[in-house]
């Protein structure tokens, strides 16, 4: 239970929303844009966040859709996890959106929620910086386009009042993609440690959730690590500051098992994605 | 653009039937079907959608309903444990004995029914996926998996019979 009032706006355009919250910030209503709901509902029971309102973004018809063309396959912000996992096009991406949460909740948690949320996994944002997606946010000059990389650092830096409202995957991307993601306990937990990394022949992206106290990513140049006499060491030492400690697990573990997983990518023990 | 605020009169598809109710926009979807309407097949566990306990189909797939405000529920098709009757699973539960205390049930009914009805062939990591959105704090999961092994046997019996 929601133990105080809350105000429901459920716009239709893109440019109704971005109002709607531009008002009520100037009305100094605290408003919360919204979609699967998954992480802001049991946050404003715990008292863990406050909102005086909340504007649901599902009543935007576009952003609740998958569009292919011949360079992109553009996601809707609103597209649950589990239409993402069922796309005959983002197959690539199943095994690793198909770790978050558990399947049921990944029918409500959709992949903008998922991205621009409050917790500090943000787990399906990794294949995207991997694929090096684009995304489309609104802000007061409509809608707006960037490569992910460039507005994602340990979270989506959008203007404020702006919202994500689309992301689109390259078809046609070279090289391979791996994953690995571990828990502590139960496969259905947030990951000690989730490993996203990508080799191709321009670059090598290795990108953690779980590691820190945020997603993290790194882009080596091919040529540069081709050159690196201890690839495990050197990856691992680009991320070790990072690290964190806490009840699941130690720095020192987590950049144990990091190694493990870098020499095993590297050692070509997986297969691609 | 819709606006609720304060106390508002929405109309809830809920098994088939419409009921009109008095909600307020922060009502969960889950207190609305039990307090409101009188559905107390979905149970409120954690209230944090982790057990699965309240699990309700809208529109034909799971969802946790204390994940869920009841406001987005208008327009929408909302299937509780009561809806369930005389389907396959439900006689499976109670001939394999695919319970104990019973507080999960409702919640194992639900994503189990989904899922035959979805893809009446599943996998057993399809099952796995499926249901380990559920948890059972008796650990009578045997039974459960003993429940859905027969149910899905007789659902495919049943549609290739039809066929």
């Amino acid at each position: 239970m929601i133990a105080y009032n809350l105000d429901y706006f459920k716009p239709e355009t893109t440019q109704e929303a971005y109002e709607c919250m531009k008002t009520l910030k100037e009305d100094k209503v605290n408003a919360l844009y919204y979609s699967g709901g998954t992480e802001v509902i049991t946050n404003l029971r715990k008292g863990a966040f406050k909102a005086d309102a909340v504007i649901d973004l599902k009543g935007i018809g576009e952003m609740s859709e998958i569009l292919v063309d011949d360079e992109y396959i553009v996601v809707g912000a609103n597209v649950p996890l589990n239409v993402m996992i069922e796309h005959s096009e983002l197959q690539s991406l199943k095994s690793i959106l198909n770790k978050i949460a558990d399947h049921t909740v990944r029918n409500a948690l959709t992949i903008g929620g998922n991205i621009c949320g409050k917790l500090p996994f943000r787990e399906a944002v990794l294949p995207l910086l991997a694929l090096n997606s684009l995304v489309k946010w609104v802000d007061e000059n409509g809608i707006n386009e960037s490569l992910l990389r460039d507005v994602f650092d340990k979270r989506l830096k959008l203007p404020p009042n702006a919202f994500l409202y689309q992301i689109m995957i390259p078809r046609k991307v070279g090289g391979k993609m791996m994953s690995k993601r571990m828990e502590a306990h139960t496969e259905v937990d947030y990951p000690v440690l989730h490993v996203v990394m990508s080799v191709s022949d321009t670059e090598v992206f290795v990108g953690l959730s779980g590691f820190a106290s945020f997603p993290v990513y790194q882009l080596i140049p091919r040529n540069e690590y081709d050159e690196w006499s201890d690839p495990v060491g050197s990856i691992a030492g680009l991320f070790e500051k990072d690290a964190k400690s806490d009840e699941r697990a130690s720095k020192e573990y987590r950049v144990h098992l990091l190694k493990n997983q870098i020499a095993l990518f590297t050692g070509g023990a997986y297969d691609s994605l | 653009m819709i606006h609720y605020s304060g106390n508002v009169s929405i109309q809830l598809n809920v098994n088939r039937e419409i009921h009109e109710v008095v909600v307020m926009p922060q009502d969960t979807l889950l207190r609305v079907l039990r307090e409101k309407i009188g559905y107390t097949g979905p149970k409120a566990g954690c209230e944090n959608g982790d057990c699965g306990a309240c699990t309700v189909l809208m529109d034909g797939k799971p969802v946790k309903a204390c994940l869920m405000l009841a406001v987005e529920a208008v327009g929408k098709e909302v299937l509780t444990v009561e809806g369930l009757e005389d389907t396959e699973i439900q006689k499976a539960f109670i001939s394999e004995g695919g319970f104990q205390c019973g507080f999960c049930t409702a919640g194992f009914l639900m994503n189990a029914f989904a899922l035959l009805e979805t893809n009446p062939d599943a996998d057993e990591a399809e099952k796995k996926d499926w249901l380990s959105a559920n948890l059972c704090r008796c650990t009578g999961y045997e039974g459960i998996e003993k429940a859905l092994t027969l149910a899905q046997k007789n659902v495919q019996e049943k549609n290739s019979n039809k066929r």
